[in-house]
């Protein structure tokens, strides 16, 4: 009975989860640019991105932290597809989410909004609280970054319904 | 000459080669192998005042220009030509430039970039002199490359294009004594002085900027070779005002006004379409 209980309540938990796990913010830098007026064409192109409720630019390190009114509709080639379109390239993109005892592994997915992620280059562990997970895929991430970790994946995989799935990892720090 | 130059372009690496300095590359004379964003609109207006060397008079002339990021790799800009030449301020000509990036290899705060460029202008001014200028004086075209370096904060761009005038319309036949082929050469760089630090887009940007520009005229072998420092601020990251002077160094050809200031206004117009 009392094993029953947990089982019960463990489902419960586990279901909780995925409806709890949510992507909060998109955080990325961009690459090959110094200037204001750069950053700035970015900084536009970014805030054009359609469901995006706020932009934050640190200009001195060319990145962006992104946040959105509707989380369930972030589109994350269209934010790719603004840096690239204003003449720069992604050299790095996370995506901040609230974990809750959520169990990941290398080549294990996990869905959160529409994306499926699949987890690359980590240990068995839990997640809790609030993670960043690292982009490793091509034209999100610097060449001489990604290739450590383009062996690892297949480049070519999509999901079950065709959808793109993004490779991550947790970043170091 | 060719001392001049090597002298010049070394000393203008040198002038450049401090690695505390962050690198520009909205070069005021020449034109970098970046690209405009895309879907965005910058309206420029040209001032040119330049001593006329035959009548004694001052030139203005003034190049209004739209430019278009058509997309991520392709920019095109129309502009018009207007001079107070002969006494009354007039429109002499128009002419396109196109920019298409073909390479481009970026880091953080550093990139590669190349890209191929044309021109195509109509002029109906009288030729008063030899120096082929698709910009001001001639009809013609102009067919070249462009590649710009910025590494560890210093950006540096060289150019080549290759030159050919034609007639300027019926009435202005292009001399039959003079060389309608022409290769234009150029090396530019520029450094951020102000601000040292970006806490925000109204920051006002300080430049300084340096065009180093030649011809050689294919045939007769006569060359020019112009020097032009100008100062470059920009507002609100969306507005330019550059003041550059353009001094000849050397040249060996008939030029009506080789040396100039020029002033310059550019508005961004982000994501127009």
């Amino acid at each position: 009975m009392k094993s029953l209980r947990l089982l019960i309540s463990a489902f419960i938990l586990f279901s909780g989860l995925h409806a709890s796990a949510q992507i909060q913010s998109v955080t990325l830098q961009a690459s090959g640019l110094t200037c204001s007026m750069c950053s700035r064409a970015i900084y536009k192109a970014l805030e054009k991105v359609s469901d995006v409720a706020s932009v934050q630019e640190d200009i001195e390190h060319t990145s962006y932290h992104i946040q959105f009114s509707d989380p369930g509709k972030i589109s994350l080639e269209n934010l790719k597809k603004a840096v690239t379109d204003a003449g720069f390239s992604v050299a790095w993109m996370e995506v901040k989410a609230r974990f809750n005892q959520t169990e990941v592994a290398s080549d294990s997915t996990l869905k959160l909004n529409e994306f499926v992620f699949y987890f690359v280059n980590i240990s068995k562990q839990k997640l809790n609280g609030e993670r960043r997970l690292l982009i490793v895929d091509k034209d999100y991430l610097l060449e001489k970054d990604r290739k450590k970790y383009a062996g690892s994946y297949n480049t070519k995989a999509v999901g079950e319904g065709g959808e793109k799935i993004f490779h991550v990892t947790l970043p170091q720090s | 000459m060719k001392n001049i130059l090597q002298y010049l372009s070394a000393g203008a690496l040198l002038v450049f080669a401090s690695s505390s300095v962050k690198a520009q590359e909205l070069f005021v004379f020449t034109e970098p192998a970046s690209n405009m964003p895309a879907k965005t609109i910058g309206i420029r207006a040209s001032n040119w005042l330049m001593p006329d060397k035959a009548d004694n008079m001052l030139n203005y002339q003034l190049i209004p220009e739209i430019m278009w990021g058509a997309n991520k790799n392709l920019m095109v800009h129309l502009d018009g030509f207007f001079t107070n030449q002969n006494g009354n301020f007039h429109a002499v000509g128009a002419g396109t430039y196109l920019k298409y990036r073909i390479y481009s290899a970026d880091g953080i705060n550093k990139h590669f970039r190349l890209a191929a460029f044309g021109r195509l202008s109509l002029n109906n001014s009288a030729i008063f002199q030899e120096e082929i200028d698709l910009t001001r004086n001639n009809t013609g075209y102009a067919l070249g490359m462009v590649a710009t370096q910025l590494l560890h904060k210093q950006a540096i761009s060289a150019s080549v294009s290759f030159n050919q005038a034609y007639n300027n319309g019926p009435e202005n036949k292009f001399p039959s004594n003079q060389a309608d082929q022409a290769i234009n050469y150029s090396i530019s760089t520029g450094r951020l002085i102000f601000p040292r630090h970006y806490l925000n887009y109204k920051q006002t940007n300080f430049n300084i900027m340096l065009d180093l520009m030649g011809q050689h005229l294919l045939g007769v072998n006569e060359d020019f070779l112009d020097l032009a420092p100008a100062v470059q601020f920009i507002f609100n990251s969306q507005t330019r005002l550059d003041i550059g002077y353009k001094i000849q160094l050397y040249s060996d050809m008939q030029r009506t006004a080789p040396n100039g200031l020029m002033i310059r206004l550019e508005h961004l117009l982000f994501n127009v379409f």
